[in-house]
């Protein structure tokens, strides 16, 4: 399985996922012309990853600004992570934020009220 | 609204709310806004401003030709600063099906307490997506949540075409309170 890499560019975010080790990065902001086909190769990604690896994911979330259609599809990818942590999977989630961003800090918080795998909240 | 000459900052622009209209703008409030404000309340606004820009694009009853068959919105745009607000104020034709729609969904958010948005806000997160909406359906939750103010919208008609007029303040104290 191919690593999937994407530069990271003004508005959207860098995507540095690892077949090999399960290290995913996503990074930057976030508020594509198009949402969904700009997350699309993503998920798609980690679903293979899922199916096929079946190894440990390590996520790593840098947000500088996310739009509101791109906190949907961040709450999905959460959320298939939360599916392949109760069918038995290794999943961990580092969600970093700066010290004076309380919105990201806030986003992470109530992303983390409804997951139960670890789940790191760390200042930058 | 206060008189013209009291404004810190006015920004004003009527046209088509195309995607590179909202990359040239960020831009223009970046080099000239984000200095004369705190920088949570330039990131609060960079975020509405930013939801309600591709609210125009989106869903304005005009919709124009671009490039490569591509459409968008076309309405106005007015930004002001004053020494108490940041005012973000949107013009766009609306049908009378979307009318209804619109007052019914902005009037229900505007009631709701906190807990009640950030409920129907995780409840968004995980529905599918509206079939009407492109943003996800979360774009005016999260703009009532963060400004902690009610969206004001008013309708009226505007050369025969009926008009959405849509408002959201940004009281400069909001984040340090």
């Amino acid at each position: 399985m191919d690593n999937l890499i994407i530069p990271k560019a003004k508005s959207t975010l860098g995507v540095n996922f690892n077949a090999s080790n399960g290290e995913c990065l996503l990074e930057g902001s976030s508020f594509p012309e198009n949402t969904s086909d700009f997350f699309k190769p993503i998920t798609d990604w980690l679903v293979k990853y899922m199916l096929e690896v079946t190894g440990k994911v390590t996520l790593n979330l840098k947000f500088d600004y996310l739009n509101s259609s791109s906190i949907k599809f961040i709450s999905d990818i959460t959320d298939r992570l939360q599916a392949y942590h109760n069918a038995g999977a290794e999943v961990e989630l580092k969600w970093y934020y700066d010290e004076n961003d309380e919105d990201i800090l806030e986003m992470g918080q109530e992303l983390k009220e409804d997951l139960n795998f670890p789940f790191n909240l760390i200042m930058k | 609204m206060a008189e013209l000459n009291t404004y810190k900052y006015f920004y004003e622009y009527e046209g088509v709310f195309s995607y590179k209209y909202l990359l040239d703008i960020n831009e223009k409030f970046e080099n000239e806004l984000a200095s004369l404000v705190d920088h949570k309340i330039f990131r609060l606004f960079f975020f509405c401003v930013n939801e309600m820009i591709q609210n125009v694009g989106f869903y304005s009853d005009d919709k124009r030709l671009i490039e490569d068959s591509k459409e968008s919105g076309y309405g106005s745009i007015k930004v002001i600063l004053t020494e108490e607000n940041l005012e973000i104020i949107t013009l766009n034709p609306v049908s009378e099906e979307q009318k209804n729609k619109i007052a019914e969904k902005i009037n229900k958010l505007n009631s709701l307490n906190a807990d009640e948005l950030k409920e129907l806000h995780k409840e968004k997160l995980r529905s599918d997506q509206e079939t009407d909406s492109k943003g996800g359906g979360i774009g005016f939750i999260e703009i009532i949540r963060k400004t902690k103010n009610p969206i004001t919208i008013s309708f009226e008609k505007i050369n025969g075409l009926l008009n959405l007029n849509m408002k959201v303040v940004i009281n400069l104290g909001v984040q340090n309170g």
